[in-house]
């Protein structure tokens, strides 16, 4: 059980996406996150390639109650009604009028095509595994999108890919296509490593290519001052954009649970410290659990929504959390 | 810093245990990955370095707390420095009563006061008296005062001399004493018994210094009474009493018998020196519980006077084996024991011989074949070996005879041929024939004993024997007991005997002769532990020229002087007679005083080591007296409260 989960709070609280925390309610709504299959982590982990775990997990997720991910998005049938005058021949059902004889139309709902926007932190820190059995955060959150994006193929929703390094370090449009699940897989592959993180600059940019309402769903661990985010978040929120944040953190990060004695080097910046892990975690998780109850409340302060994901822990309960978040924008 | 029991400072090498769980502990210094440091900042690496020091206090305070529970238990005390000129002495004082001698025990006191005179401040004495065994009047102390006063107060014992034990105690005592000189300043009298039996090869240690007294002036009046036994004589009771002149060569002393201050006999006796000299003074016991019997005083007055128990010893317990005897004829040795009626001997409780263990205090009196047929025979074994005392009539019976066979004694029939057998050759020493007198004893001899029975055996003692010389008496160890054989029947059939008036005092002092003769209540001697029957009660002195007062005392007590005591318990009176024990009487010196200079090590002083083990009186006194080991408990105590503190916020 991870205890660097941040509490509970606020009007749009975090859904806790461990099957062992949190109501199971989707954020903002009454409704039930739908069960899931449990993953197995460690399987998932030594799956040689990226595009196999995304399948495995959206395989995962599927064999559950979700059995029917959204075919089409065009149309949704609501009713018939009696043929008029005018009305065009080609919405009349065919079929219905060989068995009675009756000249009826079918109605359907207007559908309203949601474009996503899957955002993967490439910043260096990202690129930490606490031991040997689990992912890096990278491949955990390259994972996740990569089903997501597998989903949204499936559902027919566009999808784009950007990476948010120093800035938008690259950005593929939304599409819809098999060609284009390629190349974003392609691009979700070829991530460039070693690059500090500037989340709200690369956030920034992303919003000022975004030309209708969409869902960004942002992956990555937010190591940079909170405010930094706020003006991306404001932009996003003012264009009436949704935003699903998943924060992707390695067990030893949340609980800084190890028993060594050494120099301590900070992945990004390469700064070195004399540390006792076992001195220095009290004071480690006083900083640590301050600074994802800060992230959690920008976010939400947003009108984002916030998950919190140990890369040793099933990444299912972030996927229902994006077709509760789906639902709900539809 | 010295130690009581160093010993226990081996316990400190336990401070290894918690150095090496530390070391083991310990993890190598590696170079560890971190996504990002901001949340630990330099006070985390404050905290680092802390937690690092918290951790090698916590060890330093488990080895402290293991190493001072070691010295602790070890229990420390500072010994004063040998200071430069620092004199430790010893007084060990002759008690024995030859130094009550005219004048020798204060020329002794004043010879040590002059002694003692030159120490000082830094300077230690103690006080040992030498008997009955050496212990400490004053242990090793730098209060000389205190020495000086406990010596001016000292008075002289009733004990015999033996040097060695003293010697070699108080030589070894010093030995341990951090002094510049050592030395044992032995107050006695050069007596030659004190000396007898020192290895004079085996000096004192090195550095320990032997200064002896100018030697005692000859005395030149000393007799001693050697011995007082009550016996018969021919109209009545007599008091035995040997004497013994040492000097002048013959002397006339007066010698006076008397009883709870009432004088009963008074009158001359001559002594020539070296030659003992036993008076029988009739002497009516009717009424009397005890004697004293006094000398005028000579020279040296302790040994001029004995005691002795008349009345009030406890009785003689008697286990009387039956025997088939022709119809109407009386037992004539129950009727013997029975016959005591004179308060001269001690009650004699007869009884059968028990189903269960016999008692070992008591005399066992068999005749006839059931004491040594099973399950009987067993029974007298586990007697004998108890200690037990037994009288064996000797009948000729089969069982018997292997019994005694079996003891080292044969028997066969004395082969006088028709002719009854006749008794000679009696050891008048022996206790046996004490109370006979001389018509008693012309009375045994003149018994003609049917069918006597001769005894041969090599580790016999025999005490009287037939005609033919074979043994007719004897006595034999069996065991830790002894068995008194008689080569004839106590029946009619077997002799005349019974009927004669020699046999029932004779019955008796063969059993007092068997019987324990300090269960009697006398022939103790001061130094002696005195058993007290069951249960506790009142000691008290009847007649002592050194009285102690009434105490409660239960199971035993040693008088420190002589005379007439009673222990008045639940079970009644018992009176205890305690006399000087006589070779003490004998002052002459030793012979090659060069044998006592020797003593002394031409080798010089060992230093005293530190930490030596010192469990002598001196070094227990200072260790109490410092307490040192509860300073180090409590200092454990704080540094346990201490490592508990910081090793729950070390997280090891």
């Amino acid at each position: 059980m991870s205890s660097g989960a941040p509490p509970a709070s606020g009007p749009g609280r975090a859904a806790v996406l461990s099957p062992a925390r949190g109501d199971g309610l989707l954020p903002g709504t009454s409704a039930a996150l739908p069960p899931v299959e449990p993953v197995d982590m460690e399987l998932l982990a030594n799956l040689p390639t990226m595009s196999w775990r995304a399948r495995y997990l959206m395989d995962g997720y599927l064999t559950g109650e979700h059995r029917s991910p959204r075919k089409g998005y065009s149309v949704e049938f609501a009713e018939y009604r009696a043929y008029q005058q005018g009305d065009e021949l080609r919405r009349v059902d065919w079929r219905l009028f060989g068995r009675s004889d009756r000249l009826y139309l079918k109605r359907y709902e207007e559908q309203t095509q949601l474009k996503a926007h899957l955002v993967l932190d490439v910043s260096t820190s990202m690129s930490y595994a606490s031991r040997p059995g689990i992912l890096t955060k990278l491949d955990y959150a390259r994972m996740v999108l990569a089903s997501l994006a597998l989903i949204m193929k499936r559902d027919g929703d566009p999808f784009g890919l950007a990476l948010a390094g120093e800035g938008l370090e690259d950005y593929l449009r939304p599409r819809c296509s098999a060609g284009h699940l390629h190349n974003v897989f392609g691009m979700l592959d070829r991530v460039p490593l070693g690059r500090p993180t500037r989340m709200g600059e690369a956030l920034f940019k992303l919003a000022a290519l975004l030309n209708r309402r969409s869902l960004v769903i942002i992956a990555g661990d937010f190591y940079e001052e909170a405010s930094t985010l706020i003006p991306a978040l404001r932009r996003l929120r003012h264009d009436r954009h949704e935003v699903v944040a998943l924060q992707v953190l390695d067990p030893a990060e949340v609980d800084f649970d190890l028993d060594v004695a050494g120099r301590f080097i900070d992945l990004e910046t390469g700064v070195a410290m004399p540390l006792q892990s076992t001195a220095a975690r009290k004071r480690y998780l006083e900083q640590f659990r301050a600074f994802l109850a800060e992230t959690e409340e920008t976010f939400r302060e947003h009108g984002a929504d916030y998950f919190l994901l140990r890369t040793d822990e099933s990444p299912i309960h972030a996927l229902a959390g994006y077709f509760a978040k789906r639902e709900a924008v539809a | 810093m010295n130690w009581l029991f160093p010993a226990f400072l081996s316990g400190a090498g336990l401070v290894a245990l918690p150095v090496v769980l530390h070391l083991l502990r310990r993890r190598p210094q590696q170079e560890v990955i971190f996504p990002s440091l901001r949340f630990l900042g330099p006070e985390a690496v404050r905290e680092t370095r802390r937690h690092r020091l918290r951790r090698w206090i916590t060890l330093v305070l488990r080895c402290l707390i293991i190493a001072l529970l070691a010295a602790a238990f070890a229990r420390p005390f500072w010994r004063s420095a040998a200071l430069p000129g620092s004199s430790a002495v010893v007084v060990a004082i002759d008690n024995s009563y030859s130094m009550q001698a005219s004048g020798r025990w204060e020329a002794t006191k004043s010879w040590i006061s002059g002694q003692l005179a030159p120490l000082t401040s830094g300077d230690q004495a103690a006080i040992l008296l030498m008997h009955p065994s050496p212990r400490w009047l004053v242990p090793m102390t730098d209060n000389i005062a205190r020495v000086r006063e406990t010596l001016a107060d000292l008075q002289p014992g009733y004990h015999a001399t033996k040097y060695d034990p003293a010697l070699r105690f108080s030589s070894r005592a010093l030995e341990r004493v951090a002094a510049e000189r050592h030395t044992v300043l032995w107050a006695g009298d050069d007596q030659r018994l004190g000396w007898a039996g020192v290895n004079f090869e085996r000096g004192l240690p090195p550095g320990v210094k032997f200064t002896t007294p100018p030697p005692p002036t000859a005395v030149a009046n000393q007799a001693a009474i050697t011995r007082v036994a009550v016996g018969s004589g021919g109209s009545g009771s007599t008091v035995a009493v040997t004497m013994r002149l040492f000097a002048p060569a013959t002397s006339t002393r007066t010698l006076t018998v008397s009883s709870a201050g009432k004088v009963l006999d008074t009158r001359s006796v001559d002594l020539r020196t070296d030659q003992l000299t036993t008076v029988s003074v009739p002497v009516p016991l009717e009424g009397l519980e005890y004697l004293q019997v006094a000398m005028n005083p000579d020279e040296l007055p302790a040994d001029d006077t004995a005691y002795l128990v008349v009345k009030g010893g406890r009785p003689l317990q008697v286990l009387l084996a039956d025997e088939a005897r022709p119809q109407g004829e009386a037992d004539f040795l129950a009727h013997a024991m029975e016959s005591v009626r004179s308060p001269l001997l001690r009650p004699i409780q007869a009884s059968a011989l028990p189903d269960g263990p016999w008692p070992t205090e008591a005399v066992a009196v068999l005749r006839g074949s059931a004491a040594f047929q099973r399950p009987g025979v067993d029974r007298l074994d586990e007697f004998l070996a108890g200690g037990g005392r037994a009288w064996v009539w000797v009948d000729g019976g089969t069982e018997q005879v292997a019994w005694l066979k079996r003891q080292g004694v044969d028997v066969e029939a004395a082969g006088i041929g028709e002719q009854a057998g006749h008794l000679r050759d009696l050891d008048l020493e022996h206790p046996l024939f004490e109370l006979a007198g001389e018509k008693g004893l012309m009375g045994l001899l003149a018994v003609t004993f049917r069918s006597p029975w001769r005894l041969t055996g090599a580790d016999m003692e025999p005490l009287a024997n037939w005609e033919d010389g074979g043994t007719a008496i004897a006595s034999v160890r069996v065991g830790n007991g002894a068995v008194l054989l008689c080569g004839f029947g106590a029946t009619r059939g077997a002799s005349t005997w019974p009927l004669d008036t020699s046999f029932v005092p004779f019955v008796h002092q063969a059993l007092l002769s068997l019987s324990d003769s300090r269960s009697r209540g006398d022939g103790w001697v001061v130094g002696d532990s005195l058993p007290l029957p069951p249960g506790s009660g009142q000691w008290s002195a009847l007649d002592s020229p050194r009285p102690a007062e009434v105490a409660e005392v239960r199971a035993a007590v040693a008088p420190e002087a002589p005379g007439v005591y009673q222990f008045t318990g639940a079970g009644g009176t018992t009176l205890f007679a305690v006399n000087v024990p006589t070779e003490e009487s004998d002052l002459a010196l030793w012979p090659r005083p060069e044998d006592v200079r020797q003593l002394e090590s031409k080798e010089p002083a060992r230093s005293v080591k530190a930490g030596a083990t010192a469990v002598t009186p001196g070094a227990r006194d200072a260790e109490q007296r410092q307490k040192l080991w509860w300073w180090v408990v409590a200092a454990v105590v704080l540094f346990a409260l201490g490592e508990l503190a910081i090793a729950n916020r070390t997280a090891l």
